[in-house]
């Protein structure tokens, strides 16, 4: 079976070229347009990956990242930050929180996201 | 007129006068032959007495003036009587003696008449006038008619009482003398001429008495006359007569006195014919003529018409006595011993007139007048007559000398007094008056001063006026100046002590100007750094060594509310003369405007920034997508246009990027994130790009990096950048074919980084703009027009952020070389 990755992202054009992109890979992508939707994907997508974008309404990503770790259910789906924000600050706190990469979305293409979530969960 | 009260030198005249009177009355009326001329005179005489004592009693004028004409009228009749009897001289001696009187009772006569012409109504002053005329009418007549019957004048000579007479005189004499020397003791002065007169008065009682018991009654007539006169006219003259002769009297005294010398005159002349009848007489002696004339002559030349002076009365002495000794050697010769005495006695009795006291006069004439007694008694005969004659002159003489002569002598003492004082006087003022003016002088002199020194001072008054004026002008101006100054300025002393701040500076710090004049200026600029509770005294430190000062960037000033407040400003020191530090001043201002706009300014750029990256971001994505061949496979063509769009888009993106970072640096929010990292990791990432781009460029691309180089403490993803920034620089800028690379070595600051190239070079005139925000070469730009400018102050503002720096070397033509060392991580953990 393929495996899953979710995209949280609120922008629909980066949302929708994630997916294509990772669907031509292979995988099976479930995406969540903010902080609420995402965690529920979370619990009944069941995905391998959430690429997480911080930005968001309702809930943002570092909430969505605090919760899911403090879920014993969730705590283990890797998460991978992609975001526009530069600051330092939520670096930190996502890498306490347990995030393996944090990617500022501007300095990579797709290609380059595309290779952090095979390195991550391996091909689909 | 002066109604002058009776004391008692007046009683003893009045009472002498009257005791007098009824002795020539009562001898004339017992003795003699009487007869109707005995009883003519006797009633004559007794009217006389009682109309005298009526005056004296009633103080009448008329009285007065009645006395005075029918005594004038009595001598006139007697003049006519010895006429009658063919004697010539006495009839001449008469008129003289009648004309004298008048002369001197003239002025009396007229002021009593003047008085009378006052008044209106009854006349009594002419009743007495008319009837003493009238009188000496009948007198005339009955004279004029005896002169054809002769039985009005009987003629006798008796010589009963002729020795007893004399005795009787010399006696009056010397009763005279003596109460005369006790008057003088006592000092009673106008005693002396009222007992003179009183003397004459009776002596010529006496004599006239002589006659009538000789039986010649008009002689008898002629001397009671004359002594009745002689009281009357002290009368009138006291009345009338103030002291006489000082001049400046009335006009009526000045007349009478000027009378009293003509009578004087008169009497004088008098006795020059009593002279002249005593050589018709007996001796027909021309010389004694002679000499009563000369004596007469110059008493009168030298008593009256001579000014009133001692030294002329000197003179008349003189050449009085050379007369009288010349006579007298004369007579002496001739045996005329009684002429030669009476005439001496008659020139000592004057002298002593003039010059001493009249008690003299008196002791004197007595003790000359009894030699010729003496003489007389001695010899077997005398001559009555002749006798008489001589007692007259010598009385008058005594009298007149007397009178005049005291009289003068006081009056000359007191002219000459009330002189020396005038003069005393006068020279005083005039003194006084030299003084005045001098002192006016002074005070002209001073006041002159005083006009000058005013108006000098005037002029400096002005001046400084104008000063002053001029001095508040510009004082304003100053002020204006001052306080319109946009910056805060505070200036202090040499001791820091503030000496003033404009307006600005007052509103800033919230303060009044007052309030922190004199106050240290460290104590009121109070500067922080942000989140810092530690004073900020960079500035003053700079300032007080002499050098200007700036405050640095992001300083607040805490003003008296507690506020802080943006502030950005320089502060310069106030050098003197001698290049000391008298001052500094502080210009400031509140940038809390600025900062904000800067504030906004970045966060639009941070925000709009961010806004834009999603969009960009997203179509980069696709772009990537289209090229991957993930929405179909592409033809040649389309795959050149996305690739085109693809070249724009990420331009766009670094852009964006480039302004992002910028803006965080300007913000001073550029974000660092140290950790310790090896220079080969760092640059490892930056080699996979640049090795690309070396390749297709056909350069060669070198790297040196030591093994055993020492970590650095430093923000890992910003370095790379900065190593990608260069590195892509230096590539750039190479021509194709040319090398380029990167040595990392250690230097004494840290690790150092070279990034090096052989390519174009930076000419000399751009080399300081290099570092600059949005500065490009010209040769970059001709070269390729993407790059924003924006690298290289991106990377020096990192460098800078993580302690480090960064420069370059540059020859055109050559290449360049650029440089930048970052501490190393040991000596950061030693530090």
């Amino acid at each position: 079976m393929a495996k899953t990755v979710l995209i949280v992202e609120d922008e629909g054009a980066m949302q929708r070229a994630l997916k294509n992109k990772l669907e031509n890979a292979g995988y099976t992508v479930l995406t969540a347009a903010d902080g609420a939707e995402a965690l529920e994907q979370m619990r009944t997508g069941n995905p391998n990956l959430v690429l997480l974008d911080l930005i968001m309404p309702k809930l943002d990503g570092i909430s969505v990242l605090r919760e899911a770790k403090g879920d014993e259910a969730l705590k283990a789906i890797p998460v991978i930050i992609l975001t526009n924000l530069s600051s330092g600050d939520k670096v930190a706190e996502a890498m306490q929180l347990g995030t393996f990469d944090f990617l500022v979305k501007a300095n990579y293409s797709l290609e380059d996201v595309l290779g952090k979530v095979k390195e991550r969960i391996g091909d689909a | 007129m002066r109604r002058p009260g009776y004391g008692q030198s007046e009683w003893f005249e009045i009472s002498s006068g009257i005791l007098l009177l009824f002795i020539a009355g009562g001898v004339s009326l017992f003795g003699g032959r009487g007869g109707l001329n005995g009883l003519f005179f006797g009633i004559l005489i007794v009217g006389f007495a009682s109309i005298f004592l009526s005056q004296v009693f009633i103080r009448q004028r008329w009285i007065r003036l009645f006395l005075i004409s029918s005594g004038i009228s009595a001598q006139l009749y007697v003049a006519f009587f010895a006429l009658s009897t063919k004697d010539i001289i006495f009839f001449l001696l008469m008129v003289g003696w009648i004309f004298g009187m008048l002369i001197s009772d003239k002025g009396v006569i007229e002021g009593l008449v003047k008085e009378g012409n006052a008044k209106k109504g009854f006349r009594p002053d002419l009743l007495a006038v008319v009837s003493g005329v009238t009188l000496l009418l009948i007198g005339t007549i009955l004279t004029g008619a005896s002169l054809w019957t002769e039985w009005l004048l009987p003629h006798t000579n008796h010589l009963l009482l002729g020795n007893s007479l004399y005795l009787i005189i010399a006696f009056v004499y010397v009763f005279a003398g003596v109460g005369l020397t006790i008057a003088e003791l006592r000092e009673w002065r106008s005693v002396h001429r009222l007992v003179m007169r009183a003397l004459v008065a009776v002596l010529f009682g006496v004599i006239g008495t002589s006659y009538i018991l000789a039986g010649s009654f008009i002689p008898a007539t002629a001397f009671i006359g004359i002594a009745l006169l002689t009281i009357i006219g002290k009368f009138a003259h006291r009345v009338h007569v103030e002291p006489a002769g000082i001049e400046g009297g009335s006009e009526e005294n000045k007349m009478v006195y000027a009378y009293e010398r003509a009578g004087r005159i008169t009497i004088w002349l008098i006795i020059l014919l009593f002279g002249f009848s005593s050589i018709i007489d007996n001796d027909s002696n021309p010389i004694s003529f002679i000499a009563f004339c000369l004596i007469g002559l110059v008493s009168v030349l030298y008593y009256h018409l001579a000014p009133i002076a001692k030294y002329t009365k000197k003179n008349y002495l003189i050449s009085l006595f050379v007369v009288t000794i010349a006579f007298d050697v004369y007579w002496w010769a001739h045996g005329a011993l009684e002429s030669s005495f009476t005439l001496l006695s008659f020139v000592l009795v004057v002298a002593a007139g003039v010059v001493v006291r009249p008690l003299w006069i008196v002791l004197m004439a007595g003790v000359v007048w009894f030699v010729p007694l003496a003489n007389t008694l001695l010899a077997s005969e005398y001559d009555l007559q002749k006798l008489g004659y001589y007692t007259i002159s010598l009385m008058i003489i005594t009298l007149y000398t007397f009178l005049t002569g005291e009289r003068r002598i006081n009056v000359i003492d007191e002219l000459a007094k009330v002189n020396a004082s005038m003069k005393e006087s006068l020279t005083k003022e005039a003194k006084i008056q030299e003084q005045l003016v001098g002192k006016t002088k002074n005070v002209e002199k001073a006041n002159k001063e005083l006009v000058e020194m005013r108006s000098a001072l005037l002029n400096v008054l002005e001046d400084v006026e104008k000063s002053n004026r001029q001095l508040k002008i510009d004082h304003h101006r100053q002020d204006a100046v001052f306080s319109s100054i946009g910056e805060g300025l505070v200036a202090s002393d040499k001791n820091g002590k503030i000496i003033l701040a404009n307006l600005t500076a007052t509103k800033i710090l919230s303060v009044k100007l007052e309030d922190i004049v004199g106050k240290s200026i460290e104590s009121v600029l109070k500067f922080y750094q942000p989140d810092s509770d530690i004073l900020d005294t960079s500035v003053f430190d700079e300032v007080w060594s002499g050098k200007n000062g700036k405050l640095k960037d992001n300083l607040f000033l805490l003003n008296k509310e507690g506020r802080r407040i943006p502030i950005a400003g320089e502060a310069s020191p106030f050098l003197d003369d001698r290049e000391h530090i008298s001052g500094i001043v502080l210009a400031f201002r509140d940038v809390t405007l600025e900062r904000e706009i800067a504030q906004q300014k970045s966060s639009f750029i941070s925000v709009a920034s961010h806004q834009l990256r999603t969009p960009i971001n997203a179509v980069r994505w696709y772009v990537d997508l289209l090229l991957g061949g993930d929405a179909g496979k592409l033809s040649k063509q389309q795959h050149e246009f996305i690739a085109d769009i693809s070249t724009s888009v990420v331009r766009m993106a670094s852009l964006i990027d480039d302004l992002l970072k910028v803006s965080r640096a300007e913000e001073g929010k550029m974000h660092v994130d140290f950790e310790v990292v090896s220079p080969k990791n760092l640059v490892e990432s930056s080699i996979t790009e640049i090795t690309a781009v070396t390749k297709s460029r056909k350069q060669r691309f070198e790297i040196e990096i030591p093994d055993d180089i020492s970590d650095v403490r430093t923000d890992k993803e910003n370095i790379r950048e900065v190593l990608k920034n260069l590195l892509s620089n230096a590539a750039k800028y190479t021509p194709d074919g040319g090398k380029l690379g990167l040595r990392v070595s250690r230097s004494e600051k840290g690790v150092q980084f070279e990034i090096w190239d052989t390519g174009y070079g930076i000419p000399k005139e751009h080399q300081h703009h290099v570092f600059e925000k949005f500065y490009r070469g010209k040769r970059a730009v001709t070269m390729e027009t993407v790059g924003t400018g924006l690298g290289l102050y991106i990377a020096k503002h990192i460098i800078e952020a993580c302690n480090g720096s960064i420069w370059f070397e540059s020859t055109e033509g050559e290449g360049s070389r650029f440089f930048f060392v970052l501490p190393a991580a040991e000596e950061l953990k030693q530090a």
